[in-house]
């Protein structure tokens, strides 16, 4: 007998496995839903409340108090009118969030209605709306939306038109990708041989199997919609004065850089703290809503 | 060969969506409120000259031959006149136009820069500290208004520590990497934002791979591993959401050209917007579609060098 | 954003020993699931995080390298023995070469490493190794990328690539389970033939028996993670000792079962987060007891170099 060319012993390899059980709370389990879940809440409580909360009147000018840095009367300090900062950016949340919201609802609806369509469908009716994807996609997204609103004129509801014009194939293409395996699956070939209808076998049977992808980018939309409703604001071709927004608070304080840098600063993280919470709430989201449940 | 074919074909796809853009552009302008003719040569226009344009875009046409002469004139590169600077929109833009692309492909290395490294470092450090710094710093970044991070490194870099300009992109090429450094890192990092997180599961996708541990097994150096076979199948992906990207990216100059004053074609855009100078506005729609699909085909050219499974 | 979620920690190989001995081809066979590719890889040090080995030895000695630990070994070292001391092939020629690189440039590669030969002699090797394991036209194909390759051809490349720099042991893990039935036999077959050209020793990781019996000289069992039996293929064939492995061979068609209906073995393997109390075959085992629900059942010698892990003698 040789000797040995190798030896090998093994006392312990182990891998890790995820065992989605454990009884273990929300929090442990699903960290990013409950904070991105609250951030949101905290938002929209805000927003709803926000003539309640905000310590002083956000248009009422105080030439006493101009420019006045962070303090215990003006916690965010006050504006180059003497209005308070913190009462400003509280009086623009309900603004901002319906902008966000609002022109993610529209683009939805059309998208999963002309996504299911084009997927189901196929054909020329599927080349058609593909093109017309394609051409949409060619725009810079914020050039779209601003050419819209050059035409329209400025204001919310432009506004949320021009992104719904801009946005919607985002969530057609999705839903598209997403039937094109669909139909060929066997639910939806044991739904056609029972003799059901197209438009039934769209909505009760594939749908709800699609539809997931889509929600998790609506969530992640309307950060990316809070954003564009923001520099349209900063642009001056949003919601116009006297109604205080976001991007428009931000665009106030750029002639105070050197005096005053509180003006365009606090409002941004007003912007990124919602834009945060959305994000880690589509992240929960994408987690909740995949089969098995958890990422890699 | 096959190269060539595939470029052919490519440019033939175009067909549909070149015509597709120049509907939408005729359409949007002409639904404006007022008389095609007026819009496009400005308010203080004489009569005679509009009456002229009138004849010439075929206004007592049916709209598809009015349609038809906009593309004749589009064709001859007639975008029509500014009032506002009183010359040809198409001069107009070709003076403008360079700086913009050069703060785009300025603002596409920044973004790569920025994303390569940190997306291998994260999911090479997958669910570590590191990973987690950097995923939550880019969440950050992501919720980041472009204008609002341009204010802020204008306030610090420029205004308070006074090491770059407050506007303007300088006179010679090397002046615009220098002039253009925060208003291009703005838009980087708004970018980089969106492609870290592909990138590094497409990192982690082929850190499992088999051929990485076929690599491996075969006896080569970790650091060639990674320059050689995770590296170069890891940019696969992400030369695709670049692609992707781009519009978002373009869209962007024009918010990051206002807070930086730069005088590329974003700002003539806006300000033809204030001055309801329309002929500007469509002409300048047009380039940015333009640049989005022209970069679109160099993305699919550069995949196809880089993935030769490529096949049409 | 990522938080830590609650992990189960699970022992994919426990207390699997073995040695290869020098030319010898050892068998490591076993249901999915059962450790014996993990027990390969990790010889390689291929273990991708989370999992790690917590604990063992891999001992390797040649001519040159006496009795070298791998486990411990610093990267520098592991680095010499990789490909050149010992080699592998992987399961899926699909997936184990770099779809973006050339076939040519992925046999260089390594070639470079070991000897400053020039671009010409080292491209006169790899053609030499194309020629060996029977790929047509190697000075046209070196220019190629792996998706212009059929899957025994991809399968004759991983082979060449993992032999180019002459190692002593070849671990094969399941190398024809994912090509074609009918090339499966020229690929096997091919194995064995450079195995004794060059005199190499292998280890051969599979689950089908069919193939050991045509391979292998010795053979190990593994079920959940450890070795339950361990022979030499002609004694474990003719005697075996473990319920598993009686299980196994009845559950294979063979020539001379012709006829008979085949016995699957009832159940599944165990969860290895959970797995069961004393031997871990007892629950799927039609000859357990109560004694078998207790204790800890090491390999024993039941006759010279025939190991089982069975209490019982249920021939």
């Amino acid at each position: 007998m040789s000797t040995p060319l190798v030896t090998a012993e093994h006392t312990g390899l182990r891998g890790m496995l995820r065992s989605a059980s454990g009884g273990r709370s929300i929090l442990r389990r699903n960290p990013a839903l409950v904070v991105g879940g609250v951030l949101v809440l905290v938002m929209g409580l805000v927003a709803v409340f926000s003539n309640q909360i905000a310590p002083y009147d956000p248009i009422a000018q105080d030439w006493n108090n101009i420019l006045q840095a962070p303090n215990a009367q003006h916690l965010l300090g006050t504006d180059n009118f003497g209005r308070d900062v913190l009462s400003r950016i509280i009086s623009a949340t309900p603004l901002d969030l319906q902008v966000g919201v609002l022109s993610v609802l529209f683009p939805f609806l059309i998208g999963i209605v002309v996504g299911m369509l084009s997927g189901y469908y196929g054909g020329i009716v599927d080349n058609v709306i593909m093109r017309l994807v394609d051409v949409v996609i060619a725009f810079p997204f914020m050039v779209l939306i601003i050419a819209i609103i050059a035409v329209m004129g400025p204001g919310l509801q432009n506004a949320v038109i021009a992104i719904t014009v801009a946005s919607w194939i985002i969530y057609a293409r999705i839903i598209r990708g997403e039937i094109l395996v669909a139909k060929n699956l066997e639910y939806v070939m044991a739904a056609k041989t029972l003799g059901y209808g197209n438009l039934r076998i769209m909505a009760i049977h594939i749908l709800p199997n699609v539809i997931t992808p889509a929600i998790v980018f609506a969530a992640v939309d309307v950060v990316l919609n809070i954003l564009v409703a923001s520099s349209l604001g900063f642009l001056g071709l949003g919601v116009q004065p006297p109604q205080a927004e976001w991007g428009a608070l931000i665009s106030s304080g750029r002639g105070f850089m050197t005096t005053g840098w509180w003006i365009s600063t606090f409002p941004g993280i007003a912007i990124v703290i919602a834009g945060v919470g959305f994000a880690l709430l589509a992240d929960g989201l994408a987690d909740l809503l995949r089969p098995g449940g958890f990422k890699s | 060969m096959r190269r060539f074919n595939y470029i052919v074909v490519r440019l033939l796809q175009l067909i549909p969506v070149a015509l597709g853009i120049t509907i939408v552009l005729f359409f949007l302008i002409r639904s404006i409120p007022g008389d095609p003719a007026q819009i496009r040569l400005g308010i203080h226009a004489t009569a005679e000259a509009v009456a002229n344009l009138r004849a010439r875009m075929g206004l007592d046409q049916p709209l598809w031959t009015q349609y038809l002469f906009f593309l004749r004139d589009l064709a001859s590169l007639d975008l029509g006149n500014s009032f506002m600077y009183d010359s040809p929109v198409g001069q107009l833009i070709g003076q403008r136009f360079p700086i913009t692309l050069f703060l785009v492909f300025y603002a596409t290395v920044i973004s790569v820069v920025l994303t390569v490294p940190m997306a291998i470092w994260s999911a090479l450090r997958k669910d570590r500290l590191a990973d987690q710094m950097i995923r939550g710093g880019f969440v950050l970044a992501l919720g980041m208004p472009q204008f609002w991070v341009g204010i802020l490194l204008l306030m610090i870099f420029s205004v308070r520590i006074g090491i770059f300009p407050v506007s303007g992109y300088g006179d010679t090429f090397a002046d615009h990497f220098y002039y253009l450094f925060l208003p291009a890192f703005t838009l980087g990092l708004s970018q980089a934002a969106m492609l870290v997180r592909s990138l590094r599961s497409d990192v982690i996708d082929v850190l499992g791979a088999d051929y990485v541990d076929f690599a491996r097994a075969k006896g080569l150096r970790e650091r060639m591993v990674l320059m050689k076979h995770i590296l170069r199948n890891a940019l696969i992906p992400t030369v695709t959401i670049l692609g992707l990207n781009v519009g978002y990216l373009v869209g962007g100059t024009v918010v990051v050209e206002r807070v930086f004053a730069i005088p590329g074609m974003g700002m003539l855009m806006l300000d033809a917007i204030f001055a309801r100078d329309y002929a500007v506005v469509q002409g300048a729609t047009l380039v940015f579609a333009g640049i989005v699909v022209i970069i679109n085909i160099a993305t699919d050219l550069t995949y196809s060098f880089l993935d030769p499974r490529v096949t049409l | 954003m990522h938080f830590v979620a609650p992990q189960v920690i699970v022992k994919a190989v426990d207390g699997v020993s073995f040695s290869i001995r020098s030319r010898e081809t050892f068998g490591l066979v076993g249901e999915s699931g059962s450790g014996k590719t993990v027990t390969c890889r990790s010889i390689l040090r291929l273990i991708h995080p989370p999992g790690e080995i917590v604990a063992g030895s891999i001992r390797y000695q040649n001519r040159e390298l006496q009795n070298r630990e791998l486990l411990t070994m610093p990267g520098s070292d592991f680095d010499r023995i990789r490909g050149r001391e010992i080699s592998m092939i992987f399961q899926d020629p699909m997936t184990a070469l770099n779809p973006v690189l050339r076939i040519g440039n992925q046999i260089l590669e390594t070639l470079s490493k070991d000897d400053k030969a020039s671009r010409q002699e080292r491209t006169e090797r790899a053609i030499q190794l194309m020629k060996m394991v029977g790929i047509p036209a190697p000075e046209r194909r070196l220019r190629e990328f792996p998706h212009q390759f059929s899957g025994g051809m991809r399968q004759r490349v991983m082979i060449a690539i993992a032999l180019s720099r002459g190692p002593h042991l070849l671990l094969a893990d399941e190398p024809t389970t994912a090509i074609d039935v009918t090339i499966q036999d020229q690929i096997l077959k091919l194995l064995m033939r450079l195995q004794r050209e060059l005199g190499m020793s292998m280890l051969f990781v599979t689950h089908d028996l069919g193939i050991v019996a045509q391979t292998c000289d010795t053979v190990a069992v593994m079920y959940a993670g450890r070795i339950v039996e361990q022979a030499a293929t002609m004694t474990l064939f003719k005697a075996p000792h473990h319920p598993y492995t009686l299980g196994l061979i009845a559950s294979v068609p063979s020539a001379r079962s012709a006829g008979e209906r085949l016995q699957p073995i009832p159940g599944s393997p165990p969860n290895l987060a959970h797995v069961p109390e004393g031997c871990r075959f007892h629950p799927r085992c039609a000859y357990a007891s109560d004694e078998c629900r207790q204790g800890e059942f090491p390999l024993r010698e039941i006759s010279p170099e025939h190991l089982s892990a069975c209490i019982k003698d249920v021939r």
